[in-house]
């Protein structure tokens, strides 16, 4: 992948910066320029020696709250998205209420703006008054 | 009063019945045939075959000369004459006509009438084809004229020539000698054989391709030609059996046309394609059975690799869908692969891998250019309406007219065999039997590329996605749009890892893979007990810990979970000064970083400090093995696992198989000698595969240990990979098939027809 440097990013490269390492020398630049990647070695007590010139991982990403349930209106876990959403994660957060409850926050919002429910909505879960936890 | 009149301003009308009658009544009371006149003029007439058919033989070695076909018609003319003088003076009266042309030209005699009149027509052919000749627009090809000798003077006395001839002909239909009936028989074989000494010509001469419109040319011109000499009917009568005739001849190549070579003779098939059309489809059936035949015997047997039956496959479609609009035969023929294909294990991935990869190129054109040509894939926009005219409510007010039936030879009970979602992309899904398991099939195969190579092109996956989203259901595709979604995410956070670790001196580069679990496939298939931090050394660990914090950062309320036994690293590895770069993925990268530490480990010490079971173990260690890495002795203890002494090992010695490579794959080169050495307990493997209880199928190991108790104990004996590629080399004789993994023998019988127990 190319190393592209967009406007938004540079900002928190530098604080990254800052917490990590403060040198800025020329050097770097020269590396950053070449193509190729270099390989980074690994220390050895043996004839083999290895250099890493990248490394792929891959994973999987859980809300860090709500833990492994589901939600209690759509009834999908937290990782997937809502009924009304397409895509999970950033397009269709997770809220918890000062019960501690969570739901997504389409479905808590669509129960909230029931009018059945207005104009306090409580939690579908314990019946407490339903407020969004800091 | 009037009426007569009228007769005699128009005297060629036919006169009333009624003087007809008349006429008819005097020519019989002029007729005093008594049989003694009647058999002198009998034998008259004969008396002059002889002199009739020796000018013929004789001026037929110069028809090319006009004056001699002058001659032949003055021959004829007298012969008539002295018939009709004959027959006067004895009191023959009015002779028959029939009669006398009946003793001369002897329809018994056909064919020898035939093979006289050949040279008088093939000369006015010639000339008649000189006499039209256009120097500008030429179809004959591969024929060199010398244009020199092409004057005005010539071309005139061509069109003499076939001006004249007009006489000869009119001769030969009309006299008392006719040869009447001959003629049409005549004219149209010479005119069969013209065309078939052109059309070979043709194909000769331009690369062994009949192109349809030198096809259409010349029979255009053989009907001009049989026009310039009043005989339409010949050439009616004979033009169906030429398209057949040419019809026949192409379809003997059928099946290198369609299935081998495909897009070369593409103008050959259009010109099928017409044959079959100017002659209702004639031969269809024929070709249908000769193109099963040959795709049974050449293309459906174990030697072949799928890859290849699927490319052949997506030829037929291609090519089959053009020749024949209602698509009989390709539904016939493709039919009979696909039941093929659905039998052998790898079609699924390979379809995917076939459409992905090697249609990729059609693809992309499709997707970006004209939608003029869309052979890979048609979207269903295009396909709606294909086969309205099927539909009942549209039968009563539209097209009702139109309408045609079922050919005759189509399956029955196929339903309308229109051409709905006849393109080469819905065949291979038919392939499947139904979309789900296609997409399926495809999320498994997208996820594997997606999560585990070092070259990720979420760009051309995503535009992929959108082709075939015209395809399917939104719902079927959704996981896959997910999919995409994630690593397009993930590349973002690339970036910005890539942005601080140019800031950071001795920092590895890493990229990332963030799923939504619940939209992906199983991506972990193995498990470690270890954490992260027991199986990296620091630096690698630095570049997840940095990856996973920049995920932090990024999406606030989530947290990544690294899968540890998937991705792959990018390295460069030195043994002994010898250097290679590498792609290795993670799980075995784990089991060679453990040689940093020490050279020597047994499996239990590889084990217990990766975590993971004995299986996993073996296999990744025996995967370095394979790939030079480590040597492992079994005369020592196949338990101790030691780096590579001899550091060349670890170059690629085997291009092309970098990856781990599947069983079927291994290929030793090198010990074709035990190989050959197996080859004396054939006859012994064979009657054993076949009657092994209790299926007739035997596995390579199996076959392993028995040819284990053959060798004596201390000899090296062969190995399963001998085994294996012994087998191998017998399926690919055809005299084995391998079924996942399990080999049986190939009946002769069975060969030939369908093997029932394959499934």
């Amino acid at each position: 992948m190319e190393p592209e440097i967009g406007s938004g990013t540079s900002d928190e490269s530098e604080t990254q910066q800052n917490m990590s390492d403060e040198n800025n020398s020329p050097e770097q630049k020269v590396v950053r320029e070449r193509k190729p990647l270099v390989g980074i070695p690994l220390e050895s007590n043996t004839r083999l020696k290895i250099a890493v010139k990248k490394l792929h991982v891959c994973g999987e990403w859980k809300w860090l709250q709500g833990g492994e349930d589901t939600c209690g209106i759509c009834r999908m876990e937290f990782e997937s998205a809502c009924n009304m959403c397409k895509f999970p994660g950033d397009d269709c957060p997770l809220v918890v209420g000062t019960c501690r409850h969570a739901f997504h926050r389409h479905c808590i919002e669509k129960w909230i703006a029931a009018p059945s429910n207005q104009p306090r909505a409580q939690c579908p879960l314990c019946r407490q008054d339903w407020q969004i936890a800091d | 009063m009037n009426k007569c009149h009228h007769f005699r301003l128009i005297p060629r009308y036919p006169p009333p019945k009624k003087a007809i009658f008349r006429q008819k009544m005097s020519l019989f009371d002029r007729m005093t045939t008594s049989p003694e006149a009647a058999r002198q003029y009998r034998e008259f007439c004969i008396s002059k075959k002889r002199e009739v058919w020796e000018a013929l033989i004789q001026y037929s070695k110069q028809a090319k000369h006009i004056e001699k076909v002058y001659d032949m018609t003055t021959v004829l003319q007298r012969v008539q004459q002295e018939c009709l003088v004959f027959a006067l003076d004895n009191g023959i009266g009015n002779p028959d006509v029939h009669h006398a042309a009946e003793l001369i030209f002897p329809l018994s005699m056909q064919k020898v009438v035939i093979q006289v009149l050949r040279p008088y027509f093939l000369s006015h052919w010639a000339n008649f084809r000189l006499a039209g000749y256009n120097p500008i627009r030429k179809i004959d090809h591969g024929i060199d004229l010398n244009e020199d000798l092409w004057t005005d003077q010539k071309k005139e006395r061509n069109q003499q020539y076939v001006h004249d001839f007009t006489a000869f002909v009119n001769e030969l239909k009309t006299g008392i000698v006719n040869a009447n009936r001959h003629i049409n028989a005549a004219v149209s074989l010479y005119i069969r054989e013209l065309a078939a000494s052109m059309v070979m010509h043709e194909k000769q001469a331009f690369d062994n391709e009949l192109r349809c419109s030198m096809l259409q040319e010349y029979m255009e011109s053989l009907r001009i030609w049989a026009d310039a000499m009043t005989l339409q009917d010949a050439y009616h009568l004979v033009s169906d059996q030429i398209y057949k005739d040419v019809f026949q001849m192409l379809s003997k190549n059928a099946y290198e046309m369609v299935a081998v070579q495909f897009p070369q003779k593409f103008r050959e098939i259009i010109t099928m394609k017409y044959c079959l059309m100017k002659t209702g489809n004639y031969g269809r059936d024929a070709l249908t059975k000769r193109l099963i035949f040959s795709v049974e015997t050449n293309l459906l047997i174990a030697s072949v690799d799928t890859k290849t039956i699927l490319q052949a496959y997506a030829s037929c479609v291609e090519a089959l869908r053009e020749m024949d609009s209602s698509c009989v035969v390709m539904h016939k023929v493709c039919g009979v692969i696909r039941e093929y294909l659905k039998r052998r294990p790898d079609t699924v991935q390979q379809i995917i891998t076939y459409i992905t990869s090697s249609k990729k190129n059609e693809l992309e054109k499709d997707m970006f250019q004209s939608k003029t040509v869309r052979s890979a894939m048609m979207d269903e926009e295009e396909l709606r309406g294909v086969n309205d005219d099927f539909l009942p409510e549209n039968m009563e007010c539209k097209g009702w007219d139109t309408w045609t039936p079922n050919p005759t030879d189509a399956n029955v009970g196929d339903g309308a065999p229109g051409r709905q979602g006849v393109d080469v992309f819905n065949m291979l899904v038919s392939v499947y039997g139904s979309k789900e398991l296609f997409v399926k099939e495809y999320r498994n195969l997208l996820a594997e590329r997606l999560s585990g190579s070092d070259k990720k092109d979420a760009f051309f996956e995503k535009r992929y996605l959108d082709l075939l989203k015209l395809r399917f259901q939104y719902s079927e595709l959704q996981h896959c749009e997910v999919m995409l979604r994630d690593v397009m995410q993930s590349q973002e956070i690339d970036c910005r890892c890539e942005n601080v670790r140019e800031l950071t001196p001795g920092m590895i580069p890493v990229s990332g893979c963030v799923a939504s679990s619940h939209y992906w496939p199983k991506l972990e298939h193995e498990t470690t007990t270890k954490e992260l931090a027991d199986l990296y050394p620091p630096s690698l660990l630095a570049a997840v810990a940095a990856y996973e914090g920049m995920y932090a950062m990024n999406k606030r309320d989530r947290k990544m979970f690294v899968y540890k036994c998937v991705g792959c690293m990018e390295l460069e590895i030195e043994v002994d000064g010898v250097k290679i770069e590498r792609t290795i993925p993670n799980a075995f990268a784990q089991a060679l970083l453990l040689f940093l530490e020490k050279e020597v480990w047994t499996t239990k010490e590889v084990q217990e400090r990766l975590g993971i079971t004995v299986g996993n173990t073996k296999k990744r260690l025996n995967w370095l093995v394979k790939q030079g890495f480590v040597n492992m002795n079994p005369v020592i203890s196949s338990d101790t696992w030691s780096l590579t002494k001899n550091a060349a090992s670890i170059l690629p010695n085997q291009p092309g198989a970098p990856e781990v490579a599947d069983d079927e794959d291994v290929e030793p080169e090198d010990n074709s000698d035990m190989v050959d050495a197996l080859e004396q307990y054939w006859g012994y493997t064979k009657n054993y595969i076949a009657n092994h209880s209790p299926n007739g199928e035997v596995k390579a190991e199996r076959m392993h240990r028995v040819y284990r108790m053959f060798g004596s104990p201390t000899s090296a004996g062969p190995s399963i990979d001998h085994v294996t590629a012994f087998l191998q080399r017998k399926v690919a004789l055809g005299l084995l098939t391998c079924i996942n993994g399990s080999y049986r023998v190939v009946e002769e019988k069975k060969k030939a027809n369908e093997n029932p127990e394959g499934q």
